[in-house]
């Protein structure tokens, strides 16, 4: 298991896009970048693609199912959609980038 | 004997090189020496006289520049003056800061806030009467603006000639609002759908409907006439 850091870049980046844009609750982008940095920090598989590959999942599946449930039922638009890909594309980055700078 | 042939032999060598480059010169010299020549006196020339006469084309230009935008704020003014005395209601004129469009969302910032009489809940529109959104967060001098196609937003609308048709839509991003309707409700593409609170402002045009002959609902998404992420100044009007 990795050290905090990579979960608490993951909370401030979601802190941070919650702050930028508007977000139909709270935690919108918050929860799923938190679950992104806590499945990476958890994750023992050694290839480190494939954690960040299931962190990324762990983070869209649960942003999309959000945004469903926000608009009970009615798929996003693709703009919207890409939107997410985007912030969590970013978000992933980061923390693997600060998770990979900790010392060994 | 040998040491004497050898020298001469060197001296002629070195001559004929030095006759190669003597004429490579002088042909040089003939054909770019008159440019090279006015080149020269025209650099002494610019060296010789004062600065400013060198700074002179770019002071103009800068000039020209700063004219070009006076005369565009002025215009821009007078146009707000004309809307303001024309206008039956008050609004607060504001400028996007912060437009739609960013990692393809549609939050937007506007540089109007308290200061300006502005509190959450008022709702803007563009000069052209159409509906972009709410405020819903304020600050001193800045506000921010869900538009009505935000994630999860509702807004009600009227659509049909008469505008007795109301309906209410949900928001899914990306400027664009979606609902299902009987199939028996007659809509098409293009036609202009109205807010039912504010009936005289425009909330988009029907941009496509999806349906199909076995089904009985059809699938209808309204988008903005105008880009939300291209608009540059919006109207506030209090609630």
């Amino acid at each position: 298991m990795r050290d905090g850091r990579g979960v608490f870049a993951g909370v401030l980046c979601g802190l941070f896009f919650e702050s930028i844009f508007v977000v139909p609750t709270f935690g919108f982008y918050l929860l799923p970048i938190t679950i992104i940095a806590i499945i990476f920090a958890v994750l023992p598989f050694t290839m480190t693609l494939l954690n960040i590959t299931l962190s990324w999942l762990g983070g869209f599946l649960t942003m999309l199912q959000w945004s469903l449930v926000a608009t009970q039922g009615y798929m996003v638009s693709l703009a919207f959609f890409i939107h997410i890909i985007s912030i969590i594309t970013i978000s992933t980055g980061i923390i693997y980038y600060v998770s990979s700078t900790q010392k060994k | 004997m040998m040491l004497h042939n050898s020298y001469q032999h060197n001296r002629l060598i070195i001559g004929l090189r030095a006759g190669v480059l003597l004429l490579f010169a002088a042909v040089f010299l003939v054909v770019h020496g008159p440019a090279l020549v006015s080149r020269a006196v025209i650099a002494m020339h610019q060296w010789v006289v004062p600065q400013r006469t060198a700074a002179m084309p770019d002071e103009v230009t800068a000039l020209q520049a700063k004219v070009k935008d006076l005369e565009t704020e002025n215009a821009r003014i007078n146009e707000i003056i004309t809307r303001v005395g024309d206008s039956k209601k008050q609004f607060v004129f504001g400028h996007i800061v912060f437009g739609g469009g960013f990692l393809f969302t549609d939050t937007l910032s506007i540089d109007r806030g308290r200061e300006s009489g502005i509190v959450s809940g008022d709702f803007v529109a563009t000069k052209e009467s159409i509906l972009v959104g709410t405020i819903i967060q304020t600050g001193e001098r800045w506000s921010t603006v869900a538009p009505f196609t935000q994630l999860g937003r509702k807004v009600l609308v009227r659509a049909g000639e008469k505008k007795d048709i109301v309906f209410e839509a949900m928001g899914v991003g990306g400027e664009e609002i979606e609902v299902d309707l009987p199939a028996t409700v007659n809509l098409k593409a293009g036609d202009v759908v109205w807010s039912a609170e504010k009936p005289d402002y425009i909330v988009g045009l029907v941009d496509r409907l999806d349906s199909s002959s076995a089904r009985q609902i059809q699938n209808v998404f309204i988008k903005p006439p105008i880009a939300f992420k291209a608009l540059t100044d919006v109207e506030i009007y209090h609630k």
